[in-house]
């Protein structure tokens, strides 16, 4: 049933997405990850669990590859393996006692007493970490052949459990927006910018019950500030567009800036639309609190080294038309898609999981990612 | 209705012919599905056991919607093992534990299969059949197949029943069953009141967990019907799509046997797995598949030298081959086979395609290489196109060496909703805006578009050569009558990306004149009353489009990559294999295991392929290096393109010039603005390349198609290219043989200063230097490129003085810089003169004249050829120094001087002395006084050879 070259074909089909364009966004792009990888351990034959972890990296790192700054399809590798590496320790326990049973029922006569030790050693062996290490496709391959199959099994724990994950991810939106009345309070004025969906929801959800303005900065050169305050207009909260330059003008009146983000680092920095910082910064000056709305995949434990490394520079169409001859040999036109803001700027991250502080971001990174595969 | 099962009284037994029992055990239990959605009404039913069957839950189905359904199992073995108990375990009850105790196997095992017998009439049995996923196919090994079993009611009556069982094919061991179809069987099973431990056993059952709600049957249906939108042809897919996606993909997996059935067996054609992906799409119909028409080659021979060694569109931009940026382009539009059509070097681009990532199975496009080695342009190639018939749909029509990020899909479709109105449109021509004298225009090369602003329509076209100008364009005035709104565009960069309709390779085939797809197709259209068709234009704005026409055009668009105006095809998008390109603050990419050395210094735009090593001291600026380039200590590099492999040695300069694949510079190489230097050209040490120097390894006389290895060992011209060097001056023969004006090759080169040119009409009218009038011509009367030619002259022969050269090294570089750009001895002198009696001191006229002729003067003599030319030279010095008014004497001391050296004979003094010119007619006086002021030295020529032949006759008396 495994065909390794529609597998092959599929990979190379999101690569080539990814690296063309075709599917870009957080969102989307983590989708199409998880259901790439819940494919790939479906339909792949593998023995131990060691094998079925190569092979999730090497397409995770082909992916990821495709588009380095789309940082979401690392965490979403990331966090596939981390589900994967959990239910072979679960089944190493429970293998350790297969086992067992098994070699004592071959070799003793008296089965049924050992059967009744082993398990009680059952409750032991979930602490055990050399149980841990043994994994039980690695230890009970021979068991497959007992089955008389040919090796085609589901692994179901690991399949439910990414199948979770995608169900996670798909309620996302509307857990995090769940969350507004927390956040936003009567007669507030809410700063943003860009046009997050997260953002957009989270205030839409807040507005079904309370009355507060906000103010969108238009975010240029792209203008997508534009686009979200019509949307915002459009279910009748008060809604002004600035222009980029007011913003620090205006934060003095404002109660509390709302911010969505392409993808947070591991010290907690963001990765956002540019001229996120700048609001960030204005934020900051006049102690106006700053909280980011993100899905948990958007939480990625890569640190950033230059701030240059998962920006990416846009064409310069958009500052200045190519049309423009002269200008165009002469100048040079920088046009980065994303800020870098840094931790000490943000004061609060909404996942779909609750509100967390900066500090608390290193236990999330350890709750959805092993360690092992920071490097993909 | 529903009698409770356990008061239901023995049945009569006596079945006619026309009833039969049924035994339900899966969703048939529940009275909704059995009744309701089969229409089935049983003549009676009975709660049953089936001994020796247990009910498994291993028959597949629609994954995620309904990874499986019931069926049964019989019981094969007595003696139970535990292999055995693990395999009916996970047929039966997958997703729950699993136990095993040695001592009561019976335990590991399901309870006995329960069910509902129903007495049916056949026909009802037939509608079982049909509905129940059976396919209704015998020698077909999925599905359903009926068996009889013996079942025993409560009372222990027995009934013979016949039941449905999973044919082994369609057998998938481990599903889980959704739990809508689990809470069907529950339902059924509380209903006919079976058995509690049966009713426990079917609640313990753990469902599969669909992961999306939104998995509907609906979208499975669709999906399987339109399965060949893979991979997508459009922007972003939707959430949904990649769902329907990746759902559809699982479903291949899922059903192993799915290419082996029929067809038509499958409800919804669900296509082998190996369809579904591969754009081998049988079963749609022929206007799905987007072809295209890539022409490799151009037809030209603007990269010579280059395209001896190499097809054109394999030359690297930006260290990718040109075809790639088109195939890509074309992969994003949505292609799916793209016929190619080479002509020079078909063997190299056969195996560059075999190996590259076009040719894996998970290609988004197939290429199909068509060799036409006796067309000579783009019609013979359409017509080439149509006599194999390559092509029965729309297809898209570019060269090999498009660079563009245009969306295709919108000119796409307004060109399919034009053809459903118009079926005379033939063509959409895409075309990008773009000011008139922008970079990224081929110079000398861009075209008059008049268009109806409305419908887009193309009505008329023209081409514009920069040289000579056209001054005025010719056009019907019935183009005004019909259209309200038409626009007159200069400012479109045409890149020639064509839609083009089936009949455009057999209008090329009906007109055997016509050879280019714009001046001849789209004119020949556009101007004639028959065939009547019609073309429009796709206008882009803010999208990147261009054609590498010309070295000019490939500096400018590979400075436009590097400054990232083609997002996304810019070379940190690694479009080849094996690319590993990053981005690095100032345009700088650079690949893995480059070698940088802590003094280098790298400016902006700046490209490095992997495994080069640059040395101490080395300034880079707006150049792309490829990969493997050794770069020496103190080298400086600007605006140059570094091919892989080459080898720069310490202390070179390298400015606007292209270096092919392992080319050489040996220490102390200056190449000037652009030079080309071929394939393995090796120069050097310590020599200065003019500006404009090609050089290549093949002999002048060499065509593409000999042997290169022939002529390697070869004299080289040592002083140009330096002691170690190898390699030939290639003239550009071409420009000169054909009808088309040079200086419109000349602006296709490299370095071509655009700043320098103005284009204005009005500078037609300026003067010209040294007051003689070079040329009646009125376009030669541009000053432009006079101006510039003298400035490269003065600059060329700065640098002589200042360097200390050669007489010979700077007359060598003086001609090459006449032929380069096809000016006359006649406007070397006029510049090298003046600058050389430039050099001279008026303070101390005498000794400097004196040093500065025998050091220079035989430059000027070795501009003179003849005695015309001595004449010439001579106005030109008078012309100089009438000019510069300075001291009269330098006249004399000059011709003096050069009379001493015979570079001037005395014949040429005297003609020159006697003649209307020299006497100033028409001129300042200034003229007339200096000729005067040789009198005394003519006088004295005149007596001197008065005496010589005194002598000669008196020798001969």
């Amino acid at each position: 049933m495994t065909n390794s070259r529609d597998l092959k074909a599929q990979t190379e089909s999101l690569v080539g997405r990814l690296r063309r364009r075709q599917v870009t966004g957080s969102f989307s792009v983590s989708l199409a990850t998880a259901f790439l990888l819940r494919s790939v351990i479906s339909t792949t034959r593998w023995t131990d669990v060691d094998t079925l972890i190569k092979l999730v990296k090497n397409v995770g790192r082909k992916l990821v590859q495709a588009q380095p700054s789309e940082l979401a399809v690392g965490n979403i590798v990331r966090h596939v393996l981390r589900v994967i590496r959990d239910a072979s320790n679960d089944e190493a326990t429970e293998a350790s006692f297969m086992e067992h049973a098994e070699d004592k029922n071959l070799f003793t006569s008296q089965s049924h007493s050992v059967f009744k030790q082993s398990t009680s050693l059952l409750d032991y062996s979930a602490k055990d970490s050399s149980a841990r290490s043994a994994g039980f496709y690695t230890s009970s391959s021979s068991m497959i052949n007992l089955l008389g199959d040919n090796g085609l099994r589901q692994p179901p724990n690991i399949i439910q459990e990414i199948n979770e994950m995608i169900n996670e991810l798909e309620n996302m939106y509307v857990n995090i927006w769940d969350q507004a009345m927390e956040h936003i309070h009567t007669n507030e004025i809410i700063m943003t910018l860009g046009s997050s969906k997260t953002v957009e929801g989270f205030l839409k959800a807040a507005a079904k019950k309370r009355k507060f303005s906000v103010v969108v900065a238009e975010t240029s050169p792209r203008y997508l500030g534009h686009d979200l305050a019509l949307s915002l207009c459009q279910v009748g909260i008060d809604t002004t567009v600035i222009s980029d330059s007011a913003i620090f003008a205006v934060m003095s009146r404002v109660n509390k800036v709302i911010l969505g983000t392409h993808a947070v680092l591991a010290n907690g920095g963001l990765i956002a639309i540019s001229g996120t910082r700048l609001m960030a910064a204005a934020a900051k000056h006049h102690s106006t609190p700053v909280v980011v709305c993100m899905g948990l995949y958007k939480l990625s434990p890569l640190f950033l080294y230059d701030e240059d490394s998962f920006n990416d520079l846009e064409s310069p169409e958009n500052v200045l038309s190519f049309d423009e001859g002269d200008l165009v040999d002469k100048a040079t036109i920088l046009n980065p898609y994303y800020d870098y803001v840094s931790p000490e700027l943000v004061d609060l991250y909404i996942t779909n999981t609750g509100g967390h502080p900066p500090s608390y971001l290193y236990r999330l990174i350890n709750e959805n990612y092993d360690p092992e595969d920071t490097v993909i | 209705m529903v009698k409770d099962a356990h008061t239901v009284e023995c049945v009569n037994e006596a079945i006619d012919d026309n009833h039969l029992w049924y035994l339900a055990y899966g969703s048939n239990m529940n009275k909704k599905t059995f009744q309701g959605l089969r229409k089935i009404v049983p003549l009676q039913h009975k709660a049953v056991t089936v001994p020796e069957y247990w009910l498994s839950l291993d028959m597949m189905g629609s994954p995620y919607i309904e990874p499986c359904f019931a069926s049964i199992v019989k019981r094969t073995r007595q003696n139970i093992t535990e292999g055995y108990a693990r395999e009916i375990h996970l047929r039966c009850k997958a997703g729950t534990l699993f136990k095993w105790n040695p001592d009561n196997p019976e335990e590991s095992l399901p309870p006995t299969l329960h069910g509902v017998a129903y007495l049916i009439t056949k026909e009802q049995f037939k509608r079982i059949l049909m509905t129940e996923g059976g396919w209704g196919y015998d020698d077909f090994p999925a599905g359903y197949s009926v068996i009889d079993v013996e079942c025993k009611t409560c009372d222990a009556e027995k009934i013979v029943a016949k039941t449905l069982i999973a044919r082994p094919a369609s057998v998938k061991i481990g599903c889980q069953a959704s739990e809508r179809y689990l809470n069907l069987m529950r339902e059924g099973a509380k209903e006919f009141g079976f058995d509690p431990t049966y009713q426990k056993y079917l609640f313990d059952l753990q469902p599969y967990r669909p992961d999306t709600q939104s998995h509907g049957v609906k979208s499975v249906k669709q999906l399987l019907a339109q399965d060949g939108a893979l991979p997508s042809t459009k922007g972003v897919p939707l959430k949904e799509e990649i769902q329907e996606r990746a759902s559809l993909q699982n479903l291949i997996g899922w059903l192993p046997y799915a290419k082996k059935m029929p067809a038509e067996a499958i409800e919804n054609r669900v296509h082998s797995d190996n369809m579904a992906l591969k754009p081998s799409r049988k079963n749609l119909e022929p206007e799905t598949i987007l072809k295209a028409v890539v022409l490799a080659d151009s037809f030209n021979e603007r990269f010579r030298p280059l395209t001896f060694d190499k097809p054109r569109c394999l030359l690297p931009l930006c260290n990718t081959p040109l075809l790639e940026y088109t195939l890509e382009f074309l992969a994003v539009a949505g292609v799916q086979e793209v016929v190619l059509l080479c002509k020079n070097h078909p063997e190299q681009i056969k195996n560059y395609v075999r190996s590259s990532k076009w040719n894996r199975p998970y290609s988004p496009l197939k290429i199909i290489t068509i060799v036409t080695p006796t067309a000579l342009s783009v019609g013979d190639a359409l017509r080439e196109v149509d006599n194999r018939h390559l092509i029965s749909s729309d297809f898209i029509l570019v060269s090999g060496d498009v660079v563009s990020n245009v969306q295709l899909d919108k000119a796409l479709e307004l060109h399919r909703a034009r053809k459903a109105t118009d079926k005379d449109s033939i063509m959409t021509m895409v075309l990008k805006e773009a000011s008139p004298f922008h970079r990224t225009r081929a110079l000398g090369e861009s075209s008059i578009f008049v268009i109806d602003e409305k419908t887009s329509e193309c009505l008329y076209y023209d081409s514009l050569k920069l040289f000579p100008r056209k001054r005025r364009m010719v056009m019907s005035m019935e183009v005004f009558d019909k259209h309200s709104n038409v626009q007159i565009r200069n400012d479109l960069i045409d890149c020639q990306i064509d839609i083009c309709s089936v009949e455009v390779p057999a209008l090329f085939s009906d007109n055997y004149d016509w050879q280019e797809i714009r001046q001849d197709f789209v004119y020949g259209i556009l101007t004639t009353e028959f065939p009547k068709k019609t073309i429009y234009s796709h206008v882009v704005k803010d999208s990147y489009a261009a054609r590498v026409r010309s070295l000019q055009t490939y500096n400018a668009i590979s400075k436009d990559m590097l400054s990232r105006w083609t997002y996304p095809i810019v070379p940190d998008s690694n479009l080849q294999e094996g690319d590993s390109y990053k981005y690095l603050r100032g345009h700088i990419y650079k690949e893995q295991d480059v070698i940088l050395s802590r003094s280098c210094v790298l400016g902006e735009n700046v490209q490095i392929g992997s495994g080069s090593e640059i040395g101490e001291n080395v300034k880079i600026n707006n150049s792309v290096i490829g990969r493997r380039v050794q770069i020496g200590a103190n080298v400086t590099i600007e605006g140059s393109h570094i091919w892989d492999d080459v080898k720069i040695s310490a202390g070179c300069t390298i400015s606007n010039s292209i270096l092919a694949a392992g080319v050489q510079l040996e220490e102390n190489v200056a190449v000037q603005e652009d030079c080309l230097l071929s394939y393995y050209v090796v120069v050097g040490p310590d020599v200065t390349l003019p500006p404009h120097t090609k050089l290549t390894r093949h002999t002048e006389s060499m065509t593409a198609t000999q042997d290169k290895k022939e002529s390697l060992d070869h004299d080289y011209d040592q002083t140009l290219i330096g002691v170690n060097g190898k390699g030939n001056i290639w003239e550009d023969t071409e420009l000169f043989v054909d009808d088309q004006d040079f200086r419109n090759a000349q602006i296709a080169s490299l370095a071509y200063d655009l700043s320098t040119v103005t284009l204005t009409d009005s500078g037609s009218e300026a003067s010209v230097i040294s007051g003689s009038s070079i040329s009646d011509d009125d376009d030669y009367g541009d000053t432009n490129s006079t101006e510039n030619f003298s400035r490269e002259v003065e600059q060329t022969l700065d640098r002589a003085f200042n360097e200390n050269h050669s007489v010979e090294i700077a007359a060598l570089e003086l001609n090459t810089l006449r032929m380069a750009t096809n000016t006359t001895f006649h406007d070397l002198r006029t510049v090298v003169i003046p600058s050389i009696l430039d050099l001279v001191k008026i303070e101390k006229l005498n000794e400097s004249v004196k040093e500065v002729l025998n050091k220079w003067g035989p430059l000027i003599g070795k501009l003179i050829l003849s005695e015309a030319d001595q004449v010439d030279a001579l106005n030109v010095s008078q012309g100089h120094c009438a000019k510069k008014d300075c001291d009269p004497k330098l006249l004399f001391w000059t011709i003096r001087l050069l009379y001493e050296q015979d570079i001037i004979e005395e014949d040429a003094i005297l003609e020159w002395y006697n003649s209307e010119n020299a006497r100033g007619a028409g001129r300042p006086d200034i003229y007339g006084q200096l000729r005067d002021s040789l009198t005394p030295f003519v006088r004295w020529l005149q007596e001197a050879e008065e005496e010589t032949e005194d002598e000669a006759s008196g020798d001969e008396t």
